[in-house]
């Protein structure tokens, strides 16, 4: 039986936007992607990461035109003839390069959002599991607050009063993931709290914040590093989302969702100018989910055995 | 150096001059799940001489391992004191607890809980030394595989091993060695052999008589079963339902018990032998009562085939029958005056000496 | 028991209190002051601080506050600087598309997920297991917006049976109405399905390994009705728990699939409403979808004490 309080634990803070994929949900989501799973899968997985990764790093220096340059006919559609494999977009731009410029924004704000806000998230909830009492009663009512506010409206305030940037996008998305972990943060401290090596440390004298950053923390980092991937396939699908709708960054700079939106129109005609933006997102969620997931497996056993 | 007083608050059983710990009417009680309040540990008074072995003996829930952790603050309790070396733990905090800490250590039932499954044995035992910052990295490194050898174990070989590598018994090893390595002048017990294989309590209760010896350890030993109590204690106390019901020393109880509920204890031992008929007689009946609502008087009288009105009426006090034995007991199996009933008929294990066991 | 739920209820208030200040705190840091959206940006000074007054906004951001919370005790979310409607009736008046478009979604995601669930679990390992949450997978990862795109191209593009945009009531004709939910229902319900799906299986697996099933076994009971008799049943908790939360987050996470599929409910009105600069409007909304959310977590959370009495006694410990 799932834990219940650790299945309540985590909440999906971007589930309006279309990204339904963390929270207790991907807790649920053991050992998922039936061939996807396995060595296979996250091998995959991580060569899928590593290409682009690698792409986005280097496309300032790239041997490519540029984002806004148009390389051809609008709508060239893909192929072996078309100008740089993936043919154009509905202006004439380079679907590749675009993509590839496109990847830095999403990458950018996937990791760096959630890699702040593991950081703050787990100093929050570790403090509050550790410590209880009115510690705790404080924080998680913070942390409740937080996660009951509509997430559409904290990202809309917050690109309405600091401009449509790359540096408000992370920090709302910072904003918005703290309290997934620190509830998450929260729920493994209080488990790990109460195993009986955290006792024994406190009985030989060990003060709090040391127990704390040698007891507990080390068995909590990893469960939420393995969740913390989950959370970057949920933040990416959320900002695609964003961008869909033209609340993200704006034209003329490249992003996933935002060639997404500007190919609907032409859906009936040309629809790879949506399903190819398309499938790179779709991999890349995917991949950072297996990613993820495998991690949690692997080490669930682990701990299951001790 | 044992002095007995007749007194009835309860201390009569405690004795004068040097002692190593003294607790006082330590009273320990927590909210229930039902609403009510658990009363864990009721009035009870005990004190350890140094150098000597005291077993704390009784059924499960009859709050001898509340008792040992509530010497150590785990959880503070509720009343009482508990005074080691001139100082009232009851009213240390912060770093002074932590402090005092370092010389009143335990160990716990379960090794391998005990052990942080992420880390690595040699840092666990070098951990307290680390915190306090007491030596250079050598000399700790030193003490460590000291320490590790002086327990029985290869510091070269489960050294850089992580917990769940290790049997219980070796688990149990390290404890001790951790609680060791910061020289206590105090090692409480809990039950530190109860999960473990029988081949290997006795090689663990030999390991912590060993260093008892070597480090100048002054035992609080917890355990339910009195087999190993007689092995290796000094002293036996018998608790039942939060309240102490025999003290003496460990021969005097076993060879005459006198309350009732040590005798049915005793009873209960199997014997290994096919051809003795374990005697049903006087061995007691019913359930423990609800450590909630405990019966009032003496605590034991529901299950007691000696019980009348008097032991629901009060609350009997502690008081030496003999030099050294204090039962609280209305109606104890014998008193100074002479036997009033025969001694136990069971064949209590001979030998408080080693058991020896081949294994790991 | 009650003291159970007396506590989550007092959680509830400070959890509220400050989810509305920071509402309000949030929306009137969004610049660009709606005098303007209402009198065109031709308007002199004078003409706006006149509206100001009329909407009360030139009183300090505390009285406003107050003055909104009482409001809000009342009933009276304010009213719609766009279309001088009490926001209040015009939530209400687009609520019943969201909810059943919500409730649509998760039942159709429920029936299809636990009989999978059931499936899985039973026969783990199998090909239909491995194949079935692959797709799992790959429909996790999809973003919402994404398959709405793709069944509105499959279903109302190349093979044209249903329509992409609008909205028939139920009121005016059940049949009719079908018509036009099911495709944004069915796109809520695929986000959802792999999710439930694989929760109930996980539940399943734990609870078929344990000892009463295997004596059910042995007391020949045919496999059916242990799996959906005996088995099911304690498997089910975390899931109601899921499917409970999962409402009210999808109250207002209905957005992107309002947005796509043209549907007059709450989250295109939000939508409306910011590019409107109406942001008495959007206050209503998030404190509205806010106090959803709280309410229906707490009454999962009671049911739930209620369902299993050991998380009673370990919030009250």
């Amino acid at each position: 039986m799932s834990n219940p309080e650790l299945v309540r634990a985590d909440a999906d803070p971007l589930m309006g936007l279309g990204g339904p994929v963390t929270g207790w949900q991907a807790r649920a989501l053991r050992g998922s992607a039936g061939l996807v799973r396995g060595r296979i899968g996250v091998t995959l997985a991580l060569g899928w990461l590593v290409v682009i990764i690698c792409l986005a790093l280097l496309a300032p220096v790239l041997p490519l035109p540029a984002y806004f340059d148009f390389v051809g006919a609008p709508k060239v559609a893909l192929g072996l003839h078309a100008p740089y494999l993936l043919g154009t977009d509905y202006l004439g731009r380079s679907v590749l390069v675009r993509l590839i410029w496109g990847t830095r924004i999403s990458l950018t704000v996937g990791l760096l959002a959630v890699f702040l806000g593991m950081i703050i998230g787990l100093a929050v909830g570790m403090t509050a599991g550790f410590f209880r009492g009115r510690v705790e009663a404080v924080l998680t009512v913070f942390i409740d607050a937080a996660l009951a506010f509509p997430p559409l409206i904290l990202l809309l305030a917050i690109t309405a009063v600091l401009q449509q940037k790359l540096s408000t996008l992370i920090i709302a998305f910072t904003l918005l993931t703290i309290p997934s972990f620190a509830r998450l943060a929260r729920a493994n401290t209080l488990a790990i709290a109460q195993r009986e090596f955290v006792l024994a440390a406190r009985a030989r004298g060990t003060g709090s914040f040391r127990i704390i950053r040698r007891e507990i923390l080390p068995n909590v980092i990893l469960p939420t590093i393995s969740y913390s991937f989950i959370i970057v396939a949920s933040v990416m699908v959320a900002e695609g989302s964003l961008d869909y709708l033209g609340l993200g960054i704006p034209p003329p700079t490249p992003t996933w969702g935002g060639m997404i939106a500007s190919g609907q129109q032409f859906l009936a005609t040309n629809p790879e100018l949506v399903f190819v933006p398309a499938v790179v997102l779709l991999l890349t969620v995917l991949s950072f989910y297996t990613l993820g997931d495998y991690g949690r497996r692997h080490l669930d056993v682990r701990q299951a055995k001790l | 150096m044992l002095v007995a007083l007749m007194t009835d608050n309860g201390e009569g059983h405690l004795r004068q001059g040097e002692v190593l710990l003294r607790v006082t009417h330590l009273v320990v009680e927590y909210p229930s799940a039902g609403g009510g309040r658990v009363h864990a540990v009721s009035d009870v008074s005990i004190d350890l001489v140094e150098g000597e072995t005291l077993g704390l003996v009784g059924e499960s829930g009859c709050g001898k391992s509340t008792l040992g952790r509530a010497i150590l603050q785990l959880p503070r309790p509720k009343s009482g004191s508990v005074i080691f070396d001139d100082l009232d733990l009851t009213h240390l905090r912060g770093k002074q607890l932590r402090r005092i800490r370092q010389k009143v250590q335990i160990i716990f039932q379960d090794p391998i809980s005990s052990l942080n499954p992420r880390h690595r044995i040699f840092d666990i035992v070098a951990d307290p030394l680390r915190m306090w910052r007491t030596g250079t990295k050598a000399e700790i490194a030193a003490k460590v595989r000291q320490v590790l050898q002086d327990v029985g174990l290869d510091p070269d070989a489960v050294g850089r091993r992580r917990p769940f590598e290790l049997s219980g018994g070796q688990c149990q090893r390290v404890c001790i060695a951790r609680a060791l390595i910061q020289e206590p002048k105090v090692l409480v017990c809990d039950e530190p052999v109860s999960s473990l294989d029988v081949s290997v309590q006795a090689q663990v209760l030999n390991l912590l008589e060993d260093m008892k010896l070597r480090y100048g350890l002054t035992l609080l030993f917890i355990a339910h079963d009195l087999a190993v109590v007689k092995s290796i204690s000094d002293r036996v106390a018998v608790m039942y339902l939060g309240k102490l019901c025999e003290v003496s020393s460990a021969d005097d109880l076993y060879r005459r018990p006198a309350h009732p509920y040590t005798r049915a204890l005793l009873r209960a031992i199997p014997i290994p032998d096919p051809a003795h008929k374990q005697s049903i007689e006087g061995v007691i009946t019913g359930e423990l009562p609800s450590p909630v609502s405990p019966p009032s008087g003496c605590r034991f009288r529901t299950r007691c085939p000696r019980a009348d009105e008097i032991c629901a009426a009060e609350e009997p006090p502690m008081r030496e029958l003999a030099d050294g034995h204090h039962v609280a007991c209305h109606h104890p199996l014998w008193d100074g005056t002479g036997a009033a009933e025969p001694a136990t008929s069971v064949a209590v294990p001979q030998g408080g000496g080693e058991l020896t066991c081949g294994g790991s | 028991m009650w003291r159970f739920i007396g506590g989550k209820i007092l959680h509830l208030i400070p959890v509220l209190l400050l989810v509305s200040l920071a509402v309000m705190i949030l929306i009137n840091l969004i610049p660009g002051n709606p005098a303007y959206a209402i009198l065109g940006t031709q308007a002199t000074p004078s003409q706006v601080r006149i509206v100001d007054a009329q909407l009360g906004l030139n009183k300090p951001l505390v009285i406003r506050y107050i003055d909104w919370i009482g409001g809000i005790l009342h009933g009276n979310f304010g009213t719609s600087l766009f279309t001088q409607q009490p926001v209040f009736q015009t939530i209400i008046s687009r609520l019943p598309v969201t909810l059943e478009l919500a409730l649509l979604g998760e039942i159709i995601a429920l029936v299809i997920a636990i009989p999978l669930g059931v499936l899985t679990a039973y026969k783990a390992g199998s090909l239909i297991d491995r194949s079935s949450r692959t797709v799992a997978a790959l429909l996790v990862s999809a973003p919402g917006f994404l398959t709405g795109l793709l069944l509105a191209y499959i279903f109302g593009v190349k093979i044209a049976i249903l329509p992409v945009t609008g909205w028939v009531p139920l009121n005016q004709g059940v049949g009719e109405n079908l018509r036009y939910v099911l495709l944004p229902a069915i796109t809520l319900a695929l986000a959802q399905i792999p999710i439930f799906m694989q929760l109930l299986r996980a539940d399943m697996i734990a609870t078929l390994q344990e000892d009463f099933v295997l004596a059910a076994r042995a007391k020949g009971l045919p496999t059916r009705a242990i799996l959906l008799r005996h088995a099911l049943r304690p498997s089910m908790f975390s899931l109601l728990t899921l499917s409970g939360v999962a409402l009210g987050t999808l109250l207002g996470g209905t957005v992107i699939v309002e947005s796509i599929f043209s549907l007059p409910g709450i989250g295109s009105l939000l939508i409306e409403s910011i590019f409107n600069k109406d942001f008495i409007t959007v206050q209503g909304i998030a404190m509205f979808i806010a106090l959803a959310y709280v309410f229906i977590n707490i009454v999962v959370d009671i049911g739930y004490g209620v369902l299993d009495p050991r998380i009673r006694r370990r919030s009250t410990a």
